[in-house]
């Protein structure tokens, strides 16, 4: 069975490069994606209706991978042609290179809060960080849970820490690896804080003191999530990441929406609590 | 009070499904407490709060699934590992979850916890199944059909008087709690709450809502005759106060034939109780004078807009792309070739097309009030119709078109080897409950009518309306391309579809 891989991002094209036919096991096998783990690091490989991600390689072709002779703790091998997993080839030759550079805004640009605070109000989804952006903006609270409680507490405490400048070890440990599911809430919304306040003001002290308490906490945090941090530590995202950025700081609020949407459909409620970490990055220099 | 903690190896479950399960366990009777997450140090600290926090749980990591419960007393134990265990199974190959059947409303009632009872046996039997599901405390959605009006108006009154929705008889379409029940489209959870007396009315504003970006609440139907003298539009007022209620709802859509005169002063003084911005779509009313405060809409589509632009959602400028479309596109017409004719799967499709086709051209339909309009003989049409197939007349003993469509089909046939056809309107409807692939089942008898009209020395236009949303598993995207590719063109919305055909059908001049 042969198909053809239509893009990969930076992540995995280092892995290509990295050794001779580097072996890959089996992690998970879901209907839209595969993951391979090689040493500590988790690979995807998906079909072509999965959005662009890190450490991603997509497929031209739709496949129900549970369909596939595939199983965990199978072997593949990739080469920088193909990636091999019995019966199963993927062709590597005609993928392109996506890794979008990440924004740089000017301190003092404004986005339009209002859309976003018309999406956020107005979102049905349930999310710990929504339930501290409700609070914030004095919006009535959906049914929350401890999670989510604590989820909210644990971010207005980081936000503080951040603006005041101290604190930063307790605030970032207490978000990391908060929440339930993949990427876990107070991860997705770190992730978005950092990524933006890497747009905003790349080179503040702070920063790169919080970048660094984040690294430094990673063993909190699962093998998906580690990677995702890898990717916007190094102030780099997928289009849609990048894409929000623009449209939030643009003129177009119906461009703004549409990313909202996409983003609303990232994982359950990964999508929304980055943007909800978006917000709060840009709410420190609101604030000051 | 007795405290259990385990440690599942290497198992992902996504936040959607921890969460939920988290939220039914802790609905269990006796259940104190319970944590159901993956192992990061800061939820082993909730357990570490909670008294859950064990030396296995301590030494797990993140990639593993914990789960602490504490519960009043030990003997449940047993049975809330299996309700946990079954929430963690996969679902089945098709996505869809486990069913549980019961032989009656009495035995699921008894042995499920239930709010809500979909009722679609015989009409016969409908009313007496509908008010034992009441009276166990169940809201109805009756898509039963053939109903007396007095069992419609006792099941209404009773439902009224304990708090329940009866919706229905005859409503094929509903929303809870972003639930789609029957004919239903996939939406986004927001922040719109619509009460509509319209089945594909109600699908029409869902999924042009949807196409805008905006989200759903709450939408529920309430029967074809509710806003009827006799009925009194019990459900409509008891819709509206649920969205006044639901703090979910910031706008409130109403969608409905025009409710008989009484009935609307009853709805009008029930939507003065209310804060939230309102929009009425009575098909073919005018706006009232006297509530100037309200938006109004004549379409179906215009609801969704207007509805999304009172929520605050940004709106891209209307364009008339599709109407340049018909109107570039040339046929080989012969000089017998005058006539409309609309195939709906859809009633208030039909009625809506309707609606339309009178400002230009006199037309006749199985669902026009006015006897000028009225299409006396069903079978057979002349002149300019539009059909509504889903009507009683065509499904008595056969299954509804949306979901089975030969009945359209042969209808198909008939109608283009009539030589004084010009254009033929279809709509598809896609989503929960309809064909699995309803113009791949259609695409063979529409080739087949437009080659016998080939022979004859004649062309057909066909014009077409795919009513659903991106995320229905049809796949909307590659139904309107199969219609494309076959020389099908095929309209946004209902309203811009009609317009599409009645543009072809005038071009030199209506008939």
């Amino acid at each position: 069975m042969r198909f053809t891989a239509e893009r990969y991002d930076e992540q995995f094209q280092r892995l290509l490069l990295s050794e001779r036919s580097p072996t890959l096991t089996v992690h998970s096998v879901y209907r839209r994606l595969v993951n391979f783990l090689h040493g500590h690091q988790l690979y995807t490989l998906s079909g072509a209706t999965v959005p662009a991600s890190f450490f991603h390689c997509r497929l031209q072709e739709t496949i129900d991978f549970t369909q596939l002779e595939l199983r965990p703790g199978d072997i593949a091998v990739l080469r920088t042609d193909s990636l091999t997993m019995g019966s199963i080839v993927v062709d590597l030759q005609p993928a392109t290179l996506y890794n979008p550079p990440s924004p740089r805004l000017a301190r003092g640009a404004k986005p339009d809060q209002a859309t976003l605070l018309t999406f956020l109000r107005q979102s049905g989804k349930r999310t710990g960080s929504l339930h501290y952006y409700r609070s914030l903006h004095q919006l009535s609270l959906a049914p929350f849970d401890v999670m989510d409680e604590r989820l909210r507490f644990a971010i207005t405490n980081f936000v503080q820490a951040f603006r005041l400048n101290e604190g930063m070890e307790e605030s970032v440990q207490a978000l990391m690896g908060l929440g339930r599911g993949l990427t876990p809430a107070g991860d997705d919304f770190l992730a978005g804080f950092l990524y933006t306040r890497q747009a905003l003001a790349p080179k503040e002290k702070r920063l790169q003191r919080t970048i660094q308490k984040v690294e430094a906490h990673y063993p909190q945090t699962g093998d998906v999530t580690r990677q995702m941090y890898q990717v916007f530590l190094q102030h780099a995202g997928t289009e849609l990441h990048r894409h929000f950025l623009e449209t939030w700081f643009g003129n177009d609020p119906v461009a703004l929406w549409k990313t909202l949407l996409e983003l609303e459909n990232l994982g359950h409620t990964s999508g929304l609590d980055f943007v909800v970490g978006c917000v709060a990055a840009v709410s420190i220099d609101e604030k000051e | 009070m007795h405290q259990q903690t385990i440690v599942r190896k290497k198992s992902y479950f996504d936040s959607v499904t921890l969460m939920s399960l988290t939220a039914k366990i802790k609905g269990i009777e006796g259940v104190h407490e319970v944590v159901i997450a993956m192992a990061t140090d800061m939820n082993l600290d909730i357990l570490a709060q909670t008294g859950l926090l064990t030396e296995e749980a301590r030494s797990a990591t993140p990639n593993d699934l914990v789960i602490g419960l504490s519960l009043d007393e030990e003997k449940q134990m047993e049975t809330v590992l299996a309700a946990i265990d079954q929430g963690l199974k996969p679902v089945g190959a098709s996505g869809e979850a486990q069913q549980v059947r019961y032989a009656s409303i009495a035995a699921a009632t008894e042995q499920g916890e239930y709010n809500l009872a979909v009722i679609s046996v015989p009409g016969r039997y409908a009313a007496r199944e509908a008010m034992q599901a009441l009276r166990r405390g169940l809201h109805v959605m009756l898509f039963s059909d053939n109903i007396s009006i007095e069992e419609e108006i006792q099941l209404k009154t009773y439902a009224r008087s304990k708090g329940l929705l009866v919706m229905g008889p005859d409503c094929g379409t509903a929303v809870l709690n972003n639930v789609g029940l029957c004919f239903a489209n996939h939406n986004r959870p927001g922040s719109i709450g619509l009460v509509a007396a319209s089945g594909t009315g109600l699908q029409e504003v869902l999924v042009v809502i949807d196409q805008l970006g905006g989200g759903v609440s709450q939408a529920i139907g309430v029967g074809g005759r509710d806003l009827s003298k006799e009925v009194g539009g019990i459900m409509m007022i008891e819709g509206i106060q649920a969205l006044q209620q639901d703090p979910n709802t910031e706008t409130i859509v109403l969608i409905s034939k025009p409710p008989h005169p009484s009935v609307k002063a009853k709805i009008m003084a029930t939507l003065e109780q209310s804060s939230k911005p309102v929009v009425l779509c009575f098909l073919d009313a005018e706006p009232d004078p006297e509530h100037p405060q309200y938006d109004y809409a004549s379409e179906l589509a215009e609801a969704a807009y207007l509805a999304c632009a009172r929520s605050g959602i940004p709106l891209p400028a209307p364009d008339d792309q599709k109407l340049q479309e018909a109107a570039a596109k040339t046929y080989r017409f012969a000089p017998s070739q005058q006539y409309l004719r609309g195939l709906f799967c859809g009633g208030t499709l039909t009625s809506e097309a309707l609606s339309l086709a009178r400002k230009v051209i006199p037309i006749q339909s199985n669902v026009a009030k006015k006897e000028h309009e009225k299409l006396h003989d069903v079978l057979h049409s002349s002149g300019h119709v539009v059909l509504d197939m889903g009507d009683d007349y065509f499904t008595n003993g056969k299954p509804h078109p949306m979901i089975e469509p030969s009945n359209r089909l042969e209808r198909l046939l008939q109608e283009a080897a009539d030589p004084t056809v010009k254009v033929i309107l279809l709509d598809f409807e896609i989503g929960y409950g309809s064909h699995a692939d309803p113009v791949g089942v259609t695409l063979p008898t529409l080739q087949k009518a437009q080659q016998l009209a080939f022979r004859e020395g004649r062309e057909l236009a066909f014009v077409a309306y795919v009513q659903g949303s991106e995320g229905d598993k049809q796949d909307k995207a590659s139904q309107i391309r199969r219609l494309e590719e076959a020389g099908v063109l095929v309209g946004r919305t209902n309203a811009e579809t009609v317009r599409m055909a009645l543009h072809i059908l005038t071009k030199g001049g209506a008939q």
